[in-house]
Order: C-alpha cells, then structure tokens, then sequence
C-alpha cells in the first residue's frame, strides 16, 4: 500500500483539491490511494512534488517488521 | 497531467458525454473501449460482407440492398453507441466532479449542450422527414420544433444529474 492517503491527510488536502492541483480526476486519485491504478512515473513525481515528499517515501513498500 | 484531446477523442467527448478531467487513467480506459469497438466493428463487417457476397446470386435486390443497409446501419451504429454509452457510465466518465463554487457555471454548460444536442437532434428529424414527404410542410416545422424542446430538456436534465458537488 502507498502512503499517497497518508501524506494527504497530513497536509490537510482532499483528494478532489489534490486531483486538481495535479491535474487529474478526483477517481484517479481514489484509485492510486487504494492501489487499483499504478500511475505513470511522470504523474508520480508530481504528487511526491505536491506532497512535498519524494518518490521512494510516497512509493516503495516498506517491511514494517524492521 | 491533463492531455492534449485529438479530435477523435474531442468527438466521443461531446457525443458520449464525457465530461471529467481527460487524465492518463481515463484515456487509458477510453482506449480500451475504443478497441473493443473497433474490433466489433471489424468482425461485423467482415461477416456482413461475407453474408452478403454469398447470397447476392439469389437474393439481391434493390429492396434488400436497402434492408441490408438499414440493418447494417442499426447493428453497426446503435451497437456500437449503446457499447460505448454503456461503458462510459458504468467507468463514470460521463460524471462531472465540481467545486460548489464552480456548480451554477457547470449547470449553465449543461444547458448550452442541451441546445445543441436537441437543435442537432431536431435537424436530423426535419432532414428525415424532408426525405421521407419531400415538401415543405407547417406541421413538420412544428414536429421539429417538439423534438429541439424536448432533446434539449432531456439532455439538459441527464448532464444536470451527472454534476457532482465535491466539497
């Protein structure tokens, strides 16, 4: 699961105020959030910009048992 | 994100009444029924022709040419918009997401699609019927006249219902 919620919450954006400023639909963010849609590198570094975080934060599985 | 609309794309847009943001994830899903129309089409006509071909020693004639047109017309066409009408709804592209600061202009846009889609709508009737009766005739004014009222209020009414507020 990607932290794509977690970081939005966290800066107090709602997906539809997040898809807008990325330039995408509000359902594709719902989508990437619930892992159904693996976005494109290209919109990937502009939510990690957004989100003012980088790609391997917002992305990269991390084990939690570490 | 957003990406720049052929004009193949601008046409489903407004026929089909597409109205969300046109992202990756939506063309992407676009593409997928355009090809699945594509290859119905492909198929159908390869099999019309075909039925064609190996009936027109016996069959063919003027009156079934015209019956095989209209068929072809109502399998090709209608199937291929109730397919991709249908699909659009259930993948809610036809859903138009707006701030509530931004609903009284989405609704005017509705209206504005409205009148063309019955003045659109309306002229194909006038031009049918001008086929069908040839003359010039009042109640045909007035006939195409009902069809602009009612085509607009009923398009005007389905893009109204898909606007959604989004807080």
């Amino acid at each position: 699961m990607n932290r794509v919620r977690e970081y939005r919450k966290n800066r107090g954006l709602s997906q539809f105020a997040l898809a807008e400023k990325v330039g995408v639909a509000r359902q594709t963010i719902n989508l990437i959030e619930n892992d159904k849609y693996n976005p494109s590198l290209k919109l990937c570094i502009s939510l990690a910009e957004e989100l003012g975080t980088d790609l391997n934060t917002l992305f990269w599985k991390v084990d939690e048992t570490q | 994100m957003k990406l720049n609309e052929s004009f193949l794309i601008k046409i489903m847009r407004y026929f089909f009444s597409i109205r969300g943001v046109l992202d990756e994830h939506s063309i992407r899903e676009i593409n997928k029924v355009a090809t699945n129309a594509f290859m119905y089409l492909w198929i159908y006509t390869g099999f019309a022709n075909v039925a064609l071909l190996m009936g027109s020693d016996k069959f063919l004639t003027h009156s079934t040419l015209i019956w095989f047109l209209f068929v072809n017309l109502i399998v090709a066409w209608g199937g291929v918009s109730f397919y991709v009408t249908r699909k659009v709804s259930k993948l809610k592209l036809n859903y138009h997401e707006v701030s509530v600061e931004e609903y009284p202009k989405a609704v005017h846009q509705a209206i504005i699609h409205g009148a063309w889609f019955g003045i659109i709508y309306g002229m194909f009737c006038y031009f049918l019927l001008t086929g069908v009766q040839g003359t010039f005739s009042l109640s045909r004014i007035l006939f195409t006249l009902f069809i602009i009222v009612v085509g607009w209020t009923s398009d005007t009414q389905r893009e109204i219902g898909h606007i959604v507020k989004v807080e």
